[in-house]
């Protein structure tokens, strides 16, 4: 009785908003949205991106409850909850799901082959295995790619020309990020040709970072670079105020960190990219199939470049390095 | 029901004329109005149209080419940029300067993702990536490239479109530094064109994108399609573009990937071999020509609405004062021929209304005429119809009157008098030398009883004397000493016009009728005539009494003549037969010899005696018979007889006459005949008759009798063999007195009566007798009677 009650009603909405169809367009149709993000780190650290996909949703003439309803789900750093997450996501039907980091596309990709995923901000996907190629990704997924794991010898390069005078430097990697295990060598590689000794130091929780850096200052390691990972970029903010507080420059794969207060960084903004994907949301909330939508690169690489963590750290950059910079934030 | 019929046949067709005329001027009105209306809009269309297409291909090609300029001036700002580390001399700067100045570019040109220097002899000498690690003095051998042989050899080289990872469209682009001292070459990710593209506006959905000779896409609105390497050759306006000999053609229809018809240009940019389409969706492009073709709609629509209205106005104006017409042609119709049409629209209409009405007041007067007429004749008709009734009523009283005269000339005085015109009427009849008022009706009572002489002192008698009619108009216009009785009568009476009409008798006047008036007045000829009809008449009735009763009293007067002479015959048939009788009695007692014998002499005189009065007794007999038949006095004794037993009686009696004539005498009767009811004494009367007449004519050969029934009635013939009877005697012979005039007959003697007796009988059993005869061929006489003579009888009485 109640359930032909509600098809009643629908079919009076439908009827009622056969005319509002023409005037919303598709989504009108659709009615609205449900989309899910799997947020890697808290309420708190993910607010500006969040702030950043409404954004982006807005630029792609999506109003947040008329067109579509964004369910938040958040993993607080720890990867091991993704699948659960998404479960919890997917119990709501969601229209599409966004997700981060590739232990977060492959808990997704495990949990459903039908509702479309995006990931925002992902470190080689087609080496990761999440999709077939950049072109024609294929399945139920999308989304943008970092590029970090390519540019990551630049950063060491680009570290090596801010701080000349480094001879040792740890990175820290993800273990429970598969691209962050490709990254290491290339970064040791690149060391290595510019006479920098890069040695790897595993973080995988939230609350690994203060052993990370002790490990790091056992190691007499003069910097740390933070590769391109999600904890990393949840836990910048305290990475960079643990750097400065022991007096070793940080060095991250996005301007994130730079802005969070590590000493420079070089890659893609996230928050970018986090903008971007909005695009993805709508041309799949528009019709458009994952699989038919190619996995975009990034195109800005900026260099940045913080005055005040380097005051903080007593430290004199080279104006040559300056010069380079694309930002310097004072 | 009848005019019920009439009225709706009437109304129908009135009513579905007004609708039809109505809607016809409506019809024809919208219909010219819209044609009209259509026609304009048609080539209004068609005009828009057109200008709107070369128009829109006007415009779409000026799009196509400054949508190439902008790509083209995107890639030629990049080669501008470049020319900044171009100089001759910058070769030879230090590898941290270059280095930086490649940085810088790089900064300044996000399109460039790599910058590498080769010094003259194509080694590498710096490059710089974003994504990579910078390499200096690489010396690698990249004199073969392409970009370093182009760009050596003329200045600036633009290589092909490839993409880096099977997605992101790049391009090389070498520059020749100054001198030739060496290149830079570029690596530029065409992917930032995007921003060109989807900057250029083609209407309001029209797109932009850039395909490379291949086919390839180079920049879209939609990246995606980019990214995806898709291949736009499949596209007909792009397949035909990138054909070898595809000259740079106007733009097409065409139809873009998602099937939408699309109004495509495109031009070239030589200098990179691409080709930068432009694409309107020939639904917006047509959008002017929509819109004309809506507003020429609505313009019709418009017309329409007015067109009808107007027609609506109009045909009421027309159709009104035709339908006032109608009803007014209706009305006249049905016989109101009094009703006029007022129709003031001063112009046509109303001049055939005049007419129209003037044409009712000519039917109405003429039907007024008419109506008069036929009153007038029906008058006449009805007074001659009273006349002829008059005159057959008249007729009637003379055929019920046929001894009395009097009542057929009261009726006479009657009609004249009132159908002449006259106050009297009477008759007056011719009485030796006076003449005597027989009838008389009318006014003039005091004249009844008065005789005039017959001369020529009065109307009435001039009229007798002369035989023709007088008619005196008026008394006083007689001239003095004509007429003096007359006019002496009239004065004293106060008449003033007479007529007097003479009652014919071949051409002699047995009297006249006298018609008086007091008015003086002619009479009109028609009552004159009639007058005369009715004297016609009143002759005829006089001339039928008097011929009526002078024939019955000569048949009483012969009846009475039969009378005695029947009675005269039978007294004396039976004087006659008393002393005859005496006679045969002493005559035969003699020849019995009761008075002594007697000489032979004497025997054969006394037979002859004997056989003489026997003869004379026979016709004696016969005489009386007749007389009685003639007096009425013969009557049938009826009862049953046997047609058989009466042919034996009478051959009996006939046979030794038979015999004395060797005449051979046969019978043939039918067998099994009814008992037939009839005087059987009479009837054997007529046969022995018939069979002694044959005997007695015939002198050789034989006599035959023959008796059959035919239904109710015996047939009974008599056949001779005899001389026979020639035709004009045959109906003598059944007449009184009469025989055949010849000397056979005169030998045979006979008094000719019986055969006339013999008929009686027969008609008097109601049969017929009749004789079938030719000379010297016998002679057959046959009789009919019926079987049972008494019901016959009784029926005819």
């Amino acid at each position: 009785m109640k359930h032909r009650n509600i098809s009643r009603r629908r079919a009076i909405v439908v009827a009622a908003g056969g005319a509002a169809l023409a005037w919303h367009g598709a989504a009108g149709a659709r009615g609205i949205a449900r989309i899910a993000w799997i947020a890697p780190g808290t309420v708190a650290s993910e607010t500006k991106f969040a702030a950043a996909l409404r954004e982006g949703l807005a630029d792609n003439a999506l109003v947040e409850g008329r067109d579509y309803v964004l369910d938040i789900y958040y993993a607080e750093g720890n990867y091991g909850r993704f699948p659960a997450l998404t479960q919890q996501a997917l119990a709501r039907a969601p229209d599409v799901m966004m997700v981060v980091t590739i232990a977060s596309v492959q808990a997704a990709q495990q949990a459903t082959r039908t509702t479309p995923l995006v990931f925002v901000s992902t470190n080689d996907p087609v080496g990761a295995g999440l999709i077939d190629s950049l072109a024609r990704p294929g399945g139920n997924t999308t989304g943008l790619a970092t590029m970090a794991d390519q540019t990551a010898p630049k950063l060491i390069e680009l570290l090596r020309a801010a701080l000349p005078d480094v001879r040792e430097a740890a990175i820290l990697v993800n273990p429970q990020n598969v691209s962050n295990r490709q990254i290491l060598p290339r970064a040791q590689a690149a060391g290595a040709a510019l006479g920098l000794e890069v040695r790897g130091i595993e973080l995988d929780r939230p609350d690994g970072l203060d052993d990370a850096f002790r490990s790091a200052g056992t190691q007499r390691a003069t910097a740390i670079v933070a590769v391109s990972d999600a904890l990393f970029t949840f836990l910048a903010g305290k990475m960079a105020a643990l750097a400065i507080e022991r007096g070793i420059p940080l060095v991250g794969a996005s301007r994130n960190f730079a802005e969070a207060g590590a000493l420079m960084s070089y890659g893609v903004s996230f928050t970018d990219l986090v903008r971007r994907s909005a695009y993805y949301v709508k041309r799949i909330l528009d019709g458009t199939p994952p699989r038919d939508l190619p996995v975009e690169q990034p195109t800005r690489f900026e260099l940045l470049a913080n005055l005040r963590t380097a005051k903080a750290l007593g430290l004199t950059l080279p104006p040559a390095f300056l010069a380079r910079c694309d930002e310097t934030l004072e | 029901m009848q005019r019920n019929g009439a009225r709706i046949a009437h109304r129908g067709p009135g009513k579905r004329l007004r609708r039809g005329l109505f809607f016809k001027y409506v019809v024809l009105f919208v219909g010219l109005v819209t044609a009209v209306l259509v026609i304009n809009a048609a080539l209004d269309l068609y005009f828009v149209y057109r200008d709107n297409r070369r128009a829109s291909i006007d415009v779409q090609r000026e799009k196509a080419e400054a949508a190439a300029q902008k790509i083209e001036s995107f890639v030629r700002e990049i080669e501008r940029q470049i020319g900044w580390v171009t100089q001759a001399q910058w070769a030879s700067l230090p590898v941290e300067q270059r280095r930086f100045d490649y940085i810088r570019l790089q900064r300044q040109v996000p399109a460039i993702t790599e910058l590498a220097q080769f010094d003259r002899q194509g080694r590498e000498q710096l490059r710089v990536s974003r994504l990579s690690m910078d390499v200096v003095g690489a010396g690698t051998d990249h004199s073969a490239d392409p970009a370093f042989v182009g760009a050596m050899a003329n200045r600036v080289y633009f290589g092909p479109v490839y993409f880096r990872k099977e997605s992101e469209p790049y391009f090389t682009m070498a520059v020749a530094h100054g001198g030739r001292s060496g290149v830079t070459v570029a690596e530029v990710n065409l992917k930032l064109i995007w921003d060109v593209v989807s900057q250029i506006r083609i209407g309001n959905s029209g797109y932009a994108y850039v395909v490379d000779r291949l086919g390839r896409l180079v920049a879209h609105p939609d990246l995606s399609l980019v990214l995806r390497g898709t291949d736009m050759s499949r596209l007909g306006q792009v397949a035909a573009a990138i054909a070898p000999q595809g000259a740079d053609a106007g733009p097409v229809d065409a139809r873009n990937r998602a099937g939408i018809p699309v109004l495509s240009a495109h031009a070239t940019i030589p200098a990179l071999n691409w080709i930068v389409f432009v694409e309107l969706p020939t639904a917006e492009a047509q959008q002017p020509v929509i819109g004309a073709g809506l507003r020429a709609l609505a313009l019709l629509v418009l017309g329409l609405l007015i067109a009808g209205l107007v027609a609506a106005l109009l045909a009421r104006r027309m159709v009104v004062p035709i339908r006032a017409m109608q009803e007014g042609a209706q009305r006249i119709g049905r016989g109101d021929l009094g009703h006029r049409l007022a129709i003031r629209t001063g112009d046509e209409l109303e001049s055939l209304a005049d007419q129209f009405n003037r044409s009712a007041a000519a039917l109405e007067e003429s039907y007024v005429t008419l109506e008069q007429r036929v009153e007038d004749r029906t008058r006449e008709l009805s007074e001659s119809l009273e006349q002829q009734t008059a005159t057959a009523g008249i007729l009637q009283v003379i055929s019920q009157s046929p001894t009395d005269v009097e009542p057929v000339l009261k009726a006479v005085v009657s009609a004249a008098r009132r159908f002449c015109g006259a106050d009297d009427a009477t008759i007056v009849l011719r009485e030796g030398d006076e003449l005597a008022l027989a009838n008389h009706e009318g006014t003039l009572e005091q004249l009844v009883g008065t005789r005039l002489p017959l001369d020529g002192s009065t109307t009435a008698g001039r009229a007798v004397l002369e035989g023709r009619t007088f008619h005196i108009p008026d008394i006083d216009g007689i001239a003095p000493g004509d007429f003096a009785l007359t006019v002496d009568l009239s004065r004293r009476t106060n008449v003033r016009a007479v007529l007097s009409v003479p009652m014919l008798r071949e051409g002699e006047a047995i009297g006249c009728i006298l018609l008086r008036k007091p008015t003086a007045g002619p009479y009109a000829a028609r009552q004159i005539e009639l007058a005369e009809t009715f004297a016609a008449q009143a002759v005829i009735a006089i001339q039928n009494v008097r011929l009526f009763t002078e024939i019955q009293e000569k048949s009483r007067q012969l009846e009475i003549a039969s009378q005695h002479k029947s009675q005269f015959l039978a007294n004396m048939s039976h004087e006659l037969r008393t002393p005859l009788n005496a006679i045969l009695g002493y005559t035969e007692m003699m020849v019995d010899g009761l008075y002594g014998d007697m000489p032979e002499k004497a025997q054969r005189v006394l037979e002859r005696v004997q056989g003489n009065g026997r003869h004379l007794l026979g016709l004696i007999n016969d005489v009386l018979d007749l007389s009685k038949i003639e007096a009425g006095q013969l009557t049938l004794a009826i009862e049953d007889y046997s047609v058989a037993d009466m042919v034996a009686t009478v051959v009996s009696a006939t046979e030794s006459l038979a015999r004395a004539k060797k005449i051979e005498l046969r019978t043939a009767v039918s067998p099994g005949l009814p008992l037939g009811r009839g005087d059987a004494r009479r009837l054997a009367q007529v046969l022995l008759n018939l069979v002694g007449n044959a005997i007695k004519f015939t002198d050789e050969g034989k006599v035959e009798i023959r008796a059959r029934q035919d239904g109710d009635r015996f047939k009974i013939s008599v056949i001779d063999t005899g001389p026979g009877i020639a035709k004009v005697d045959q109906a003598k012979i059944f007449e009184e007195f009469q025989q055949v005039d010849n000397t056979s007959t005169r030998k045979k003697g006979g008094t000719g009566l019986g055969l006339s007796i013999s008929r009686k009988i027969v008609e008097l059993h109601g049969g017929r007798i009749f004789v079938e005869s030719e000379v010297g061929r016998g002679s057959n006489f046959k009789i009919t009677i019926p079987v049972n003579a008494a019901a016959v009888r009784e029926a005819a009485e």
